[in-house]
């Protein structure tokens, strides 16, 4: 069930009536959002919400088991089996067939050819999202910054809240079982903002990114041999806006949803196009993603308090895990290193440069190479494989022969992309303040306006969010 | 990346607005009445797209009626409007094109624009005519551009969205290989059980009216397992009568394929992980097979052999040229780009085997 379709527009309206109508009793309300949520889930495949339900249930028993553990060597093992048990969950479902396959290929380099057996493994839609989610709340119970949830509804609607559930953000219990927990949610509602957030992802969704998509992006990465250097470069730029928009749009609508629910996740994006160094990108990009790398994986491994050496490593690291978070191929490893070496680069450039007391390059000219260096590794994250990204390195060399593709529709939506990250930070916050002048039915229906626009320009067919995959 | 920001960017200052359930309720319940009232069609699409079965036919027709309703108070008039003057803007001029092609794209936007002020005086779905001006851009611009200047062959490749990532493959491949030039028309969800929702029959038709191709690859049945109508009547999926019909669809799409290329290529479906959907594609594949044989311009083009393992079952990876390599998605039905490459090479050389390449360059 995608957010920009009928189908979802009728769940919702029924589970926000049900939970308007249960509204006097939170504990019922919560028991209708738990139903939906796993109705949600099991739209994609029925089986999927065993393996919801049962990560949740591993987890809550551990997460009570911890509570009651003084002793800090068991609650170190406590937390070691709540990791394997999530990692492994995430490894066999993810990443069996690529470690099989790349063992496979190990082997064969040197003579020992076998053929292993490879399992047929279905890859559940959002498991990435929630058995991270299920590792922050464990080690937040051992970093003793949370207590174990002893609700077991609570539990089982804080992994599998629908608006969240398969894309993100990636929220943390000490956010979201707060707001679970207070019977008052309902009585405060940020409506206008989240009239703007799902209007506005709506927009980004189903208008600039399906037709980037389709008119540009696609065709040019099925075939990047044939096209000429500047399709090329146009066609990356299309997929860093067409990304942008189409993650930022889901958890712009997924924001908005939870908003009407009394529920406030955090913000994911903030114009990461406007970053003047990789590491501002990653503080603009997929927050909360990286907020989770950071704490549970960079800080973990020593931060940047170990040294030089171990800084870069640790780096570089994450940012290789982060590239294989997002998928079991090489060409995701590869985004991973490039953003790891990229960071390195910069992070040594930087005490260099303050070294020899020179000055940073201008802002413009930093935000330009950043974009590039972002765009560069794009071609690796939407290639088919690495060697689909090499050829489309290569076909750079063809100049200006091959066949054209830009257009003055898909210039105007590249160009709509990059105005929206120049636009200024606070312009959301200022736009609620304005609307909010309005009486809510008229921002109801400036909204449904706006949809029926949205629906008369996007095209007919709705591809699914980039980041469902992952 | 990885260090903490020291402030929040933006400040706010003043609380931000919040509403009551109940004010919330009311505003949420008019966004629906307004967008219901205004874009009726749209309902009425997603109406149509529904499995078959008497509820949804109930639901078809209500939101028909419900149209009808709307477009008598004359309330679907701005979202045509709007749909009629983007489609302009989509259409604009390729900005790289060479001189000569920008006539042949200002005509294109003329017919499509006189398309659609037609579509509007006969009061017709704007929704089916946005459908065919989609049709006609496959079979304009670029690709007539391609096809003019190709010396090889000149094939239509159709079917639904395996076809999406196997098309271009064989696209690729055909001006490789063979110096021609292909046309792929992948359409997303379709086949030929709903004609309501997409005709293959009518597209092919559209697609060879003026323009003999030397060769049309089909692939299609993906989502044909479903009850669909015929003559106002359901018929069940798997019945009798749905067989009957279903190859009387097939036998109709065939016969338009050998009127408009001189070689119809009928490409089975691979098989699928799931056993219940793979038992499927082998009733589909066989009924394809029978009719092909019947044809004589069809042939017909196994994938299990090409795309499955050793026995011609499902496998997401295969041992290629001593390698291992994902064929087939995580959702165990659609194929790998590399999995598309594998049917397209194995198309391309069933095709130079029984022409000749050389005699295929000359051509």
């Amino acid at each position: 069930m995608l957010f920009p379709t009928v189908d979802f527009a009728i769940f919702f309206l029924i589970v926000f009536l049900a939970s308007w109508a249960c509204r006097s009793r939170p504990q019922f309300n919560k028991v209708v959002l738990l139903i939906a949520s796993y109705v949600f889930y099991g739209w994609w495949d029925w089986r999927f919400m065993l393996l919801l339900f049962e990560c949740s249930l591993v987890n809550y028993v551990l997460g009570l088991w911890l509570e009651a553990t003084a002793a800090e060597r068991s609650r170190r093992r406590v937390v070691a089996l709540a990791v394997i048990f999530n990692l492994g969950v995430l490894g066999f479902f993810k990443y069996c067939g690529f470690f099989m396959s790349s063992m496979q290929d190990f082997l064969h380099l040197f003579g020992w050819g076998r053929d292993l057996k490879i399992m047929e493994v279905v890859l559940p839609v959002g498991i990435s999202f929630y058995t991270f989610q299920g590792i922050s709340y464990i080690v937040d119970i051992y970093r003793r910054e949370i207590k174990a949830v002893v609700s077991p509804v609570d539990m089982l609607l804080f992994k599998s809240f629908f608006p969240q559930l398969v894309a993100g953000p990636i929220v943390r219990a000490s956010e979201i079982l707060p707001q679970l927990a207070n019977p008052a949610a309902g009585s405060e509602i940020r409506a206008t903002r989240a009239f703007l957030l799902i209007g506005l992802g709506l927009f980004k969704k189903v208008v600039i990114a399906n037709y980037l998509s389709v008119e540009l992006v696609n065709p040019v990465f099925e075939s990047p041999s044939t096209y000429a250097a500047f399709d090329l470069l146009f066609a990356v730029y299309g997929y860093a806006v067409q990304i942008y928009c189409d993650f930022s749009a889901y958890s712009d609508i997924a924001i908005g949803i939870a908003l009407l629910f009394g529920i406030e996740f955090p913000k994911n994006f903030e114009q990461p196009y406007r970053a003047d160094s990789l590491r501002d990108f990653w503080h603009r990009w997929h927050m909360t993603l990286s907020r989770f790398l950071r704490d549970y994986l960079y800080i973990p491994l020593g931060g940047s308090r170990a040294g030089a050496r171990k800084t870069y490593r640790n780096l570089f690291l994450t940012m290789v895990l982060g590239g294989l978070w997002h998928g079991a191929a090489w060409n995701f490893v590869t985004w991973g290193v490039l953003h790891g070496v990229g960071q390195c680069v910069e992070r040594w450039g930087g005490t260099f440069r303050k070294a020899r007391a020179w000055p940073p390059l201008p802002h413009l000219l930093r935000i330009f190479l950043v974009f590039h260096c972002v765009c560069l590794a794009w071609i690796f994250f939407n290639a088919d494989s690495f060697a689909v990204a090499m050829e489309y390195l290569r076909a750079f060399g063809n100049g200006t022969h091959g066949a054209h593709i830009l257009t003055t529709f898909t210039l105007s939506l590249l160009t709509a992309g990059f105005v929206g990250q120049f636009l200024p930070g606070d312009l959301l916050d200022r736009l609620e303040e304005g609307a909010a002048r309005m009486p809510l039915m008229a921002q109801a229906s400036v909204l449904a306006l706006v949809v029926v626009t949205i629906a008369a320009c996007g095209p007919g067919t709705l591809a699914p969010f980039i980041y469902f995959r992952f | 990346m990885l260090n903490k920001r020291p402030n929040p960017p933006h400040p706010r200052k003043n609380r931000p607005p919040t509403y009551g359930i109940h004010q919330v309720v009311c505003a949420v319940v008019c966004f629906y009445v307004l967008v219901a009232l205004f874009d009726a069609h749209g309902l009425y699409n997603w109406a149509t797209r529904l499995p078959v079965s008497p509820w949804a036919l109930t639901l078809r027709s209500a939101t028909e009626r419900h149209w009808a309703f709307v477009a008598a108070l004359g309330l679907e008039e701005p979202e045509f409007t709007l749909e009629t003057r983007w489609l302009d803007f989509e259409d604009a001029r390729p900005l790289l094109y060479p001189r000569k092609f920008s006539d042949m794209i200002i005509h294109r936007r003329l017919r499509a624009a006189r398309r659609l002020r037609q579509a509007a005086a006969a009061g017709r779905d704007p929704q089916l005519a946005r459908q065919e001006h989609a049709a006609k851009e496959v079979f304009d611009g670029t690709n007539a551009r391609a096809l003019a200047s190709a010396s090889g062959p000149k094939m239509l490749i159709l079917g639904d969205s395996i076809m999406m990532t196997i098309g271009p493959a064989i696209r690729k491949a055909v001006a490789a290989e063979l110096r021609g030039a292909a046309i792929v028309h992948a359409k997303l969800g379709t086949g030929l059980a709903r004609p309501d929702i997409y005709d293959w029959v009518k597209e092919l038709r559209r697609a060879t009216v003026h323009r003999r191709f030397d060769y049309i690859v089909m692939m299609l049945g993906t989502n044909d397992s479903q009850d669909f109508t015929e003559h106002g009547r359901i018929l069940a999926y798997g019945s009798t009568e749905w067989v009957h019909a279903y190859n009387r669809r097939l036998d109709t799409l065939m016969t338009v394929a050998c009127e408009g290329a001189r070689h119809g290529i009928w490409v089975g479906l691979p098989p699928m992980r799931s056993e219940a959907f793979n038992r499927q594609r082998v009733r589909i594949n066989s009924w394809a097979k029978r009719q092909s044989i019947r044809h004589p311009c069809m042939e017909y083009v196994a994938t299990g052999p090409v795309i499955g393992d050793e026995h011609g079952q499902f496998a997401s990876y295969l041992q290629v040229t001593g390698h291992l390599e994902q064929v087939r998605t995580a959702d165990g039905v659609h194929v790998t780009a590399r999995g598309g490459g594998l049917i397209a090479t194995a198309l391309i050389d069933r095709i130079a085997e029984e022409v000749g390449v050389g005699a295929l360059a000359a051509h």
